[in-house]
């Protein structure tokens, strides 16, 4: 398991991260994100869309309500699923989550810990925390596949050009 | 002509029976119905599976309540996206089979349309242009509707649905569920302006939204100031959702030139938006309509009701209509 840790001053710095990462994510990844109300999963999985190539970033919204949003895109379908509002592993199952994870779609998982036992390991976690200024975060990405690794690396040496 | 409409694209089971687009003979709701004696438990709140238990029940409670036979339908109705596809396959599989047995036209609806709709049941022209503001838990946008011609999306949130900020903020403060009522009822004795909350995106200059990053906002003040008066910061966030959706309407209104505004979805439920807004509206000499609070939340009455203009512009849906996600609210 390597682990890479990017800051980020600003929302704005926080979507840029999403992008840079979306834009190297091969198809058929899934990507969850961890954090609490307010961390910015909602900004980074934005940033993760775009970068992914979703065709008109204007319909991008929160799926906290909505469970699951797909959006179109020139490339990989891209699902943004939420799972704040269920409350067991039956509900995982009744609104057909994993139809979902099926390989070739990119998707990205906001409060993914009813699931995370049961994904394939191959999954790329990215955990969100509150620094210590009001829009400091540190974003800690993990993943345990050689191909994500460097990926997370490329995006890590890119950064130390910024 | 009667219309029987379906509705099943989130949490809530519905169906309504609704007359020439305009009388309401009977909307039953899964969650605000009585519904659950029949099965002698509680219908839990979310389940794809519930739709499934409920659809049949709601269906005939519909039809029952408004004291109408199957053969006397015109049309059968039933929101086909956006939604959980889970979700919205049930009320199509039903839809699709009464259309199919008892040989009446099929129309698939656009739930975004469909709940600007609610508010011709307020006296609305259906045919007039006009601005719909559909505020929910789900959605926030900001729509041209054009009657006939059907919607165009102006604009809307790129982060967290109004609604979604109202429960989120709710939870934050400890204010219960759902967000929405807790927070207006706290705020009614708070002071709107003892808080200085920002208004992300007010003055982006185009109808985009935000509300995540009042939300963080809110989280921030109250981990630094323990002692907060609630009822004021409820008030100040309510006032500052109320803001944000006044001002991007406001501008909505002038870019278009349209005189007529609409609020519908979940959160158009709240006083102080819906005070706000008139205001606005009064100020621009502009019309303003909201629905009553049982049509601005998911129903199938604004579902029939749509659907029988669709029917009189011809565009019926043939049998293979399937059920889409997401994508642009057009129909």
């Amino acid at each position: 398991m390597s682990k890479f840790i990017f800051f980020t001053n600003a929302i704005d710095q926080t979507v840029h991260l999403g992008e840079e990462i979306g834009k190297r994510l091969p198809c058929g990844t899934v990507v969850v994100l961890r954090g609490d109300i307010g961390a910015g999963k909602t900004c980074l999985a934005r940033g993760l869309c775009i970068g992914a190539g979703m065709d008109d970033k204007a319909l991008f919204s929160s799926p906290s309500f909505t469970i699951m949003n797909c959006y179109p895109s020139h490339g990989t379908p891209l699902y943004h699923c939420d799972l704040y509002r269920l409350k067991s592993s039956e509900d995982i199952e009744d609104i057909g989550f994993w139809d979902w994870i099926n390989g070739e779609a990119i998707v990205v998982i906001e409060w993914p810990d009813l699931v995370l036992k049961e994904l394939s390991e191959s999954y790329l976690l990215i955990e969100i925390a509150f620094g210590v200024g009001a829009e400091e975060r540190w974003i800690s990405v993990e993943s345990n596949t050689e191909p994500m690794v460097s990926l997370l690396k490329d995006i890590a040496y890119a950064r130390v050009g910024d | 002509m009667l219309v029987l409409g379906i509705e099943s694209s989130c949490d809530d089971t519905s169906a309504a029976v609704v007359q020439d687009g305009e009388k309401i003979l009977s909307n039953v709701v899964s969650s605000q119905t009585d519904l659950h004696r029949q099965f002698g438990g509680i219908v839990p709140e979310l389940a794809a599976r519930q739709h499934i238990e409920n659809i049949i029940p709601v269906i005939d409670r519909a039809l029952i309540n408004a004291g109408v036979r199957m053969p006397e339908l015109a049309a059968v109705a039933v929101t086909a996206r956006p939604g959980l596809i889970g979700s919205l396959v049930v009320g199509l599989a039903a839809a699709k089979a009464i259309a199919y047995a008892a040989g009446i036209p099929l129309i698939g609806i656009n739930h975004i349309e469909a709940h600007g709709y609610a508010n011709c049941f307020a006296g609305l022209n259906f045919l007039q242009p006009r601005i719909d503001l559909i505020v929910s838990g789900g959605h926030t946008l900001l729509i041209e509707n054009l009657g006939y011609s059907g919607i165009r999306v102006l604009g809307g949130t790129v982060d967290d649905a109004a609604g979604e900020a109202f429960d989120k903020v709710a939870k934050i403060a400890g204010l219960g569920f759902p967000g929405g009522p807790a927070i207006q009822k706290v705020a009614l004795t708070g002071d709107p302006h003892s808080i200085p909350l920002p208004r992300p995106m007010r003055e982006s200059h185009d109808l985009r939204m935000s509300f995540s990053g009042l939300k963080t906002a809110v989280r921030y003040f109250l981990q630094n100031n323990v002692n907060v008066n609630i009822s004021n910061l409820a008030a100040s966030f309510q006032e500052a959702v109320a803001d944000i959706l006044t001002f991007k309407a406001c501008q909505a209104l002038r870019d278009s030139g349209h005189k007529i505004l609409g609020v519908a979805g979940g959160v158009a439920a709240n006083t102080r938006l819906r005070e706000m807004l008139g205001q606005m509206c009064a100020d621009l000499g502009v019309e303003f309509f909201a629905p009553p609070p049982i049509l601005c939340t998911d129903n199938a009455a604004m579902v029939a009701g749509l659907a029988a203009w669709k029917m009189k512009a011809g565009l019926v849906s043939d049998l293979d209509l399937n059920a889409v996600a997401t994508g642009h609210p057009s129909p």
